[in-house]
């Protein structure tokens, strides 16, 4: 103070005395004002040197010439360390007659020990004679000015960060970095909370002790956990004005003490759904709680750190979602794909380009897509693609690839097309399913079937070798008696033509009887029986009942049947519906077998199901099936019989439902077993075609 | 090779129309009466009102157990001399037959002479 009183009687002295008595209004209008205004004479002398001027250069109105001013006043170029060269001092070019305008430079001396940002403006003053006499300066303090560009700066600078991707520790860093600098003597730190939602992770604290921030790292949330644990867990700012006297920092206190901590204020880091995402806190070295600058600040803090840690989150959820898709799209064998329509350009992930035999550097198109399909499929695959593009709607197929060198898949490919914002078509994406590996299967199995159905119609035959002999037998008898009563008569030589024509006539009947005999073994053991008719199970029955006949007469059997006359059609195929039926009622013979023979009775019903569906049901008299589960007669090898396979009705089960119908097995409430199975009715508009 | 019982009559019992019409013919070529019966009731039936003395019958029809066919075939009076014929080659149609004990056993197709040859021995009562 007593300096500045000094410079103040001196200026006084040396300029403000020399200007004129009537210039008493500037005078006040100098003293007053709170830019600096500064003028010196042609040898460097200040002649005006105003209370703002003092306030803002202290004692620099002593020095002597322009070589000491920057020293003097602390007059540092804009990178706040450099002092400014006299000879481009703006007092010094305005006296050298130059006009200067917003020249900002930074000013750090005795009575601005924090520095001080200013703006000049210089002019050079001339006499009379217009001759140049010295110059003047206005000079204006910028420095709130500064701090706010420099704050807003920083801020501009985070924000860049989060959207270039830059790590978060290093995004924290700098934005508690611009924190700090927005105030003394402050610390501050932000703690993120784990995806556990229960304890917290180090987020940014770099001028804290090292000590601390270990100490903070993994620690939990809870009402009474410090102010950042606490203002996570209660999700709203806690102010702690005196750590070594609040509660919550019971069990930090010690740590606080050591590091020097006094105050501690933290808010939570709220994402835009409003969940804790971590805190942000201010650190002081004195008790007390924030002021508005302070509470402004951490507002911003909070916003901008919400941000980045919300961005990480929802990339590592994309990319904890895309891993997934990828791996799981990898082991299902699923390739994903993208065609531009009208650039003839497509992309495809790398385990597409495997599955269609791409070179993974090769660029596709569309046309390329298509030349792997195969060539049979190839134009109605492109009609399917063709239809979808024009609709806007889906692609969906089946089809076959053909690889280089020959080598073929079978895939399932599903697509959409996807719409700009004006409705046209932008791209068609989709995926690919290699389903080689399972059609394979679906084929050995379809055969496995087969033939195993194939040996149980075998296997039935020889069931039936009583009937076979018999329906057999009984035409070759007829021939053979037929053939030595001719001879015989021959022999006699009194034969009546007319007996002999007779003959003839029975006995060409009769070999076309044993045809046909042979005929239905041989369409019942045939392999590939699958070739569905409509047709009406009541026939199917009667023709499967005539095949039996002789064996229920031979078992000393009965089979009754009650048909329902408008039983709907099916669609199905005979002989494997033929075989379902002896199935059913070769293991009904059997179950009555045990009974004696005026018991051995057996009842084949149809039903129509209110027209939709077709119930047949076997019906027999014997022991009844397995009381725990009926149902298990359909397991493979489940047999009730020394010499069954045990695959008989697990063959029946197939065939049932390969017809899109069902079996079922109980046991009957007066006693023996019931099967019966149920056969679609045919669609009307394929029943009227069939009528 | 006509023997002593040719106006004697042979009853043929078969289910099976063309089997049963085959046998009436090839005993016929051998100038042997026959009376067919396609079922086993009407054969029951004649015989209650006719002596029988050689039946030639099947065993499993429709209707009718062979054990029971036999059986009644055995109870009349006089007892028919029986010969069974059947298109089923096993033991226990065998052994059905052999409760009764008919004169003889044919398996469908037979050799027509041993099939006449039975018939005609049959018929001479022996």
């Amino acid at each position: 103070m007593n300096e500045r009183d000094k410079i103040d009687k001196k200026s006084d002295e040396r300029g403000v005395e020399e200007l004129s008595p009537t210039n008493e209004i500037l005078q006040s209008i100098l003293s007053n004002m709170g830019d600096a205004v500064i003028v010196a004479d042609k040898e460097q002398k200040f002649l005006v040197f105003n209370p703002a001027a003092r306030q803002m250069f202290g004692t620099g109105a002593t020095a002597t010439t322009a070589a000491e001013w920057s020293r003097q006043h602390g007059l540092c170029s804009p990178d706040k360390v450099t002092l400014c060269p006299p000879e481009e001092l703006p007092l010094a070019r305005s006296i050298r007659g130059e006009q200067i305008d917003d020249v900002e430079m930074f000013v750090r001396n005795a009575t601005t020990p924090n520095g001080m940002w200013i703006r000049i403006s210089g002019r050079p003053l001339r006499d009379a004679k217009g001759e140049i006499s010295g110059g003047v300066i206005v000079c204006r303090d910028i420095t709130q000015r500064k701090k706010e560009e420099t704050f807003a700066a920083g801020q501009s600078g985070v924000l860049e960060m989060i959207a270039a991707s830059a790590p978060l520790v290093d995004i924290l860093t700098r934005l508690v970095l611009l924190m700090e600098a927005q105030a003394d003597e402050m610390l501050c730190s932000i703690l993120v909370l784990s995806a556990d939602g229960v304890h917290v992770k180090h987020g940014a604290a770099p001028s804290l002790p090292e000590a601390y921030v270990k100490a903070v790292n993994g620690a939990p949330i809870g009402p009474r956990n410090g102010s950042c644990g606490t203002a996570m867990y209660l999700k709203r700012p806690v102010v702690v004005t005196d750590v070594m006297t609040d509660p919550l920092w019971a069990n930090y206190r010690h740590l606080a003490e050591i590091c020097g901590l006094r105050a501690c204020w933290s808010t939570p880091i709220l994402s835009s759904q409003g969940d804790v995402l971590g805190s942000f806190a201010m650190y002081r070295q004195e008790r007390r709680g924030p002021n508005a600058k302070e509470a402004r600040l951490t507002e911003v803090a909070t916003h901008i750190a919400g941000i980045a840690i919300e961005r990480l989150r929802v990339q590592e959820a994309l990319r904890e979602r895309d891993a997934r898709i990828n791996l799981a799209a990898e082991s299902a064998d699923l390739a994903f794909w993208v065609i531009y329509p009208d650039q003839n350009k497509a992309w495809m992930s790398d385990k597409g380009r495997a599955i269609y035999g791409f070179d993974p550097k090769l660029p596709l198109t569309r046309d390329l897509l298509f030349s792997r399909v195969h060539p049979d499929e190839r134009a109605a695959v492109r009609a399917v693609f063709d239809r979808a593009c024009a609709s806007h709607g889906i692609f969906d197929s089946e089809h076959r690839l053909v690889l280089p060198y020959g080598k073929k898949r079978w895939v399932i490919v599903r697509g959409r097309c996807l719409e700009d914002e004006h409705g046209n078509l932008l791209e068609l994406i989709g995926m690919t399913i290699d389903v080689s590996a399972q059609k394979q299967s679906d084929l050995q199995l379809q055969i496995q079937r087969e033939e195993m159905a194939h040996l149980n119609r075998v296997a039935l035959m020889g069931e039936m070798t009583a009937s076979v002999a018999h329906e057999l037998n009984q035409p070759l008898t007829a021939i053979a008696n037929n053939a030595a009563a001719a001879r015989r008569f021959l022999e006699r030589g009194n034969i009546d033509p007319v007996l002999l024509q007779e003959l003839l006539q029975d006995m060409v009947a009769d070999s076309q009887r044993a045809g046909e005999v042979i005929r239905g073994i041989r369409s019942l053991v045939r392999k590939d029986k699958s070739a569905h008719v409509v047709l009406n199970l009541n026939a199917v029955i009667a023709d499967t009942l005539r095949l039996v006949s002789s064996d229920v007469v031979l078992r000393e059997s009965v089979i009754t049947t009650e048909m329902d006359h408008n039983l709907p059609q099916v669609d199905a195929s005979p002989v494997q519906i033929q075989q379902v039926l002896l199935n059913l009622i070769i293991n009904a013979l059997d179950a009555v077998e045990a009974r004696p023979p005026a018991q051995r009775r057996i009842i084949i019903t149809t039903r129509s199901l209110e027209g939709e569906s077709a119930e047949v049901s076997v019906r027999d008299f014997g022991l009844g099936l397995p009381k725990d589960r009926p149902e298990k007669v359909f397991d493979h090898f489940f047999s009730t019989k020394q010499s069954g396979m045990g695959m008989g009705l697990t063959i029946v089960r197939s065939i049932v439902e390969t017809h899109g119908g069902t079996i079922s097995a109980e046991n009957a409430p007066d006693g023996g077993a019931r099967f019966f199975f149920r056969l679609p009715a045919v669609r009307r508009d394929t029943k009227s075609q069939a009528a | 090779m006509n023997s002593s019982g040719e106006s004697a009559e042979v009853c043929l019992v078969d289910d099976d129309p063309s089997v049963l019409r085959s046998m009436q013919y090839l005993l016929a070529s051998d100038g042997i009466k026959v009376r067919a019966f396609n079922k086993p009731e009407d054969f029951l039936a004649h015989a209650a009102t006719h002596s029988v003395s050689v039946v030639v019958t099947d065993i499993w029809m429709e209707g009718v157990t062979g054990l029971e066919i036999l059986a009644r075939m055995c109870a009349l009076s006089p007892r028919p001399r029986v010969i069974v014929i059947t298109a089923r080659d096993d033991l226990a149609a065998r052994a059905t037959a052999m409760q009764i004990g008919p004169v003889a056993f044919f398996i469908k197709p037979f050799n027509d002479e041993e099939f006449l040859a039975a018939i005609r021995l049959a018929l001479s009562g022996a």
